[in-house]
């Protein structure tokens, strides 16, 4: 996928690894109670230097398993992550994962980031369909799919954990190229 | 619990019916088996194309025994009164939660004989007694309502449908009905 994806005059999405790792630690730590509800990753003791195994781990994704992680920036300002894998998927299924800084939250930049993602897999990587889980109580974060025109299909059960290491379940969307509005 | 126990190499289901690695079935047996079932396995599994042969069989074995108890990952062959009649297998799903998926198929001659219902009860049993699982998942095509209802019977869960997720032997793109059972459920049952 492209290092760098203009989704439109106010968002840009760059690949993870080119962000400095200050700079993600900083966001993620004024967003730990708000991100620890529903990742597992999102911890106090989460530091630059785990930033930068997180950033180098993406890096070897990128170039090996086709998991691209992009950094998302609303009007320059470094606004969260959105990640795309399953390109090798035999059935052409790729599921997609983000995060956004409660601060920003409300300007629809993850609605069209998520957008964006989805025209290029159907148009240019030749997609079926587009994953999208969701905790059932994470209610912001559901709203994205069922604003794009997902359907729920249904859950996976204690398939994630948050940040006390409590079970959440996922519920499940997905969207087929043939159901894709454009 | 991060290590996955060595999985058991036999597994006594019943008194005719016993789970052995598939490596230790021979393969021209277990592909003559596979021949004679080619066309009802391809409308719901992806492996059995019309192209399937003999050293397909031998590479599946092969592999089974490289990853044999690799992170859950274990192939059985059912043998009913001494005879290879099909195939329970368990692997990984997903990558954390220690979560794993059983899959099976049984000689279409065999079935409605409740040998598949007992399997499946009992590898399930093996997963969360032995091997420390915290659930066991199971998928079947939608329309296949035998497979399902061996899930429904062992007391599996319905949790919905992945869409278009199997491209099975007949080139069709098939949705999959999801199960799962977890392992306080399953603690449930037992007292």
């Amino acid at each position: 996928m492209p290092e760098q994806i203009r989704v439109d005059d106010e968002i840009l999405l760059q690949r993870s690894f080119d962000t400095p790792a200050e700079v993600v630690h900083e966001l993620v730590h004024q967003n730990l109670e708000h991100l620890g509800r529903f990742l597992a990753w999102a911890r106090p003791d989460y530091d630059v230097e785990g930033v930068r195994a997180f950033q180098q781990a993406g890096r070897e994704r990128w170039n090996e398993s086709g998991e691209h992680g992009y950094s998302i920036f609303y009007r320059d300002e470094y606004a969260g992550a959105i990640g795309m894998r399953g390109f090798d998927s035999p059935v052409g299924a790729a599921s997609i994962g983000y995060w956004l800084s409660a601060h920003l939250q409300g300007n629809g930049i993850m609605t069209r980031s998520v957008s964006a993602l989805i025209r290029l897999g159907f148009e240019t990587y030749d997609l079926n369909q587009v994953i999208i889980r969701a905790a059932p109580a994470n209610g912001r974060s559901r709203a994205i799919p069922e604003r794009l025109g997902f359907v729920e299909t249904g859950i996976e059960r204690q398939m994630a954990k948050n940040v006390k290491g409590e079970f959440l379940d996922l519920v499940i969307y997905s969207l087929l190229r043939s159901e894709w509005q454009g | 619990m991060t290590e996955w126990p060595d999985p058991p190499r036999l597994v006594v289901v019943d008194d005719d019916t016993e789970l052995r690695p598939v490596f230790e079935v021979p393969s021209e047996t277990l592909y003559a088996l596979i021949d004679r079932n080619r066309d009802y396995l391809g409308e719901f599994l992806d492996f059995a194309t019309p192209e399937y042969a003999l050293e397909h069989a031998v590479r599946y074995a092969d592999q089974s025994r490289e990853n044999w108890g690799r992170k859950g990952e274990q192939a059985y062959a059912i043998v009913h009164r001494r005879r290879p009649a099909g195939t329970i297998g368990m692997h990984r799903y997903g990558s954390r939660n220690r979560a794993v998926e059983i899959g099976y198929w049984l000689d279409a001659g065999l079935q409605g004989s409740g040998i598949m219902t007992r399997s499946v009860a009992k590898l399930t049993e093996v997963a969360f007694e032995q091997l420390g699982v915290n659930q066991v998942n199971i998928s079947a095509d939608v329309a296949n309502g035998r497979s399902r209802a061996v899930a429904e019977r062992v007391g599996f869960r319905f949790d919905g449908v992945t869409r278009q997720w199997l491209l099975n032997a007949k080139g069709k793109l098939a949705d999959m009905a999801r199960y799962s059972l977890l392992r306080t459920e399953w603690e449930e049952n037992r007292t």
